[in-house]
């Protein structure tokens, strides 16, 4: 899938996942890992809305393709690359936006859940149809739902595969905010510009480290990272 | 406010635990609870005096052989936070590393009341901002009463959190709120803490204490 990205003069830049109509994707490493990883470090930059190319998010695998590599040898493998660039997402330095708009399904709604915020136009539709392909996620959607959602909306959502218009899923957590699909933009450009506009880069960067190290070491550690951290950002480094 | 209990005996040194630095620990014969109370009317500030006293109080806090602890406000809030303008002037004075060493210990020493052998819980009214939160979310529980406010503004000011907040709030509301909270600096109401897990319970502001006594006599049961 193609990834195309357009710098913000205000420090929001947009990426956008580019296989229209539906950016589905071939292959678990869906796009390029390097590319993805510049367009998030970007110098200078504060925040990233990430959306799908046209009239929908995206579609995620497209199963038939993917059926076709199961037997593979290196398919897990691939799979586990392809997680790492979810991953690396949820671990941005920036905060970042899935804008919704019309279907994010599969993988495709694993990759919106790996995002920090999910701000959706009033006819999306979301869903993991895997279960009725005989399949199930295996983006880590189970584990993005939780600590979003209640346990008992995920399991409703991953086992029956339903699909959910963007009200439920705002009422189960999983969407921020809902919007009418021609203000859906400025909406979302709107709520970055509040958060990020009046920090500086080196504060947005120093506090999703240490939120990510929350994560990602142990407590102690996280505690005394935060100090260093926190130094850095009072001297204006 | 049940029984008022008594202050600890006196120690030979000059002690904290009469109400200097702001604090002031009492321990109820009722209950066999301790509370460690934010003295320093009436927004209860967090100074250098406050994390010193309560540094030196930490051991004493882990040897009580109490049934669980109450931390809250004196008065109306239970805390604005760090005096900011102290706190600044301190990280532009000619020894940072004193100021890093003096955040860190107060980190340390919430982290103490984090490792308490017993529970706690914070009962919280009004304010509850930056270095106030971040104490606040020390406990293992967090009562608020209807007129609470949280926040950590400490981005607003060219900071970012210090003592933690970072560390602790993701686990309590996800992923994004804590990205949303600490960025925007928000204020959040009693309400919307219950939603989104920052508080586990809102009671009336006159059944506050009340209300954290009782969760630490179901929590010791």
């Amino acid at each position: 899938m193609k990834l195309l990205f357009t710098p913000g003069a205000d420090g929001i830049g947009t990426l956008v996942l580019s296989n229209p109509p539906h950016n589905t994707f071939d292959q678990p490493l869906f796009a390029e890992r390097s590319l993805v990883e510049r367009v998030l470090d970007l110098p200078g930059q504060k925040a990233l809305i990430l959306q799908g190319e046209g009239r929908h998010f995206s579609h995620g695998a497209d199963p038939a393709k993917l059926r076709e590599q199961l037997r593979g040898p290196a398919f897990q493998h691939e799979m586990d690359r392809g997680k790492e660039l979810l991953a690396l997402i949820a671990d941005s330095p920036v905060p970042v936006l899935a804008l919704v708009r019309g279907g994010c399904l599969g993988a495709g709604l694993e990759i919106a859940l790996c995002c920090h915020f999910r701000f959706a136009a009033s006819s999306a539709l979301f869903g993991f149809p895997e279960v009725g392909l005989g399949l199930i996620p295996g983006f880590g959607g189970p584990l993005f739902l939780d600590g979003i959602a209640t346990r008992r909306a995920a399991v409703d959502l991953l086992l029956s595969g339903r699909m959910i218009g963007a009200a439920e899923a705002h009422s189960l957590g999983i969407v921020d905010r809902v919007c009418a699909a021609a203000a859906l933009e400025q909406s979302a450009r709107g709520y970055l510009q509040d958060l990020v506009g009046k920090r500086t880069v080196s504060q947005v960067r120093a506090v999703m480290e240490s939120l990510r190290n929350a994560r990602r070491l142990p407590l102690a550690e996280a505690l005394r990272r935060e100090t260093e951290l926190f130094m850095g950002v009072a001297r204006g480094e | 406010m049940g029984s008022e209990g008594s202050p600890l005996p006196p120690s030979p040194r000059p002690s904290p635990l009469k109400g200097e630095g702001g604090i002031r620990l009492v321990l109820e014969q009722e209950g066999g609870i301790a509370r460690l109370v934010l003295d320093a009317p009436p927004r209860n500030e967090m100074g250098q005096d406050f994390f010193r006293t309560l540094a030196a109080l930490v051991g004493t806090l882990k040897d009580l052989s109490v049934r669980g602890l109450v931390v809250h406000g004196a008065g109306r809030h239970f805390s604005s936070g760090a005096d900011i303008d102290a706190l600044k002037a301190g990280l532009a004075g000619a020894q940072p590393a004193l100021a890093a060493h003096a955040l860190f210990t107060a980190t340390s020493s919430l982290q103490a009341i984090t490792e308490l052998p017993y529970p706690t819980v914070a009962a919280v009214g009004g304010c509850c901002l930056g270095s106030g939160l971040e104490l606040a979310l020390a406990c293992r529980w967090r009562v608020a009463a209807a007129n609470a406010v949280f926040a950590l503004p400490e981005t607003s000011f060219d900071l970012m959190p210090g003592c933690g907040g970072t560390v602790r709030l993701p686990p309590l509301v996800g992923r994004g709120r804590a990205v949303d909270l600490v960025l925007s600096g928000r204020f959040v109401d009693a309400v919307e803490a219950r939603e989104i897990g920052l508080v586990d319970a809102v009671v009336d502001r006159r059944d506050l204490l009340a209300a954290a006594r009782r969760l630490l006599e179901r929590v010791a049961a």
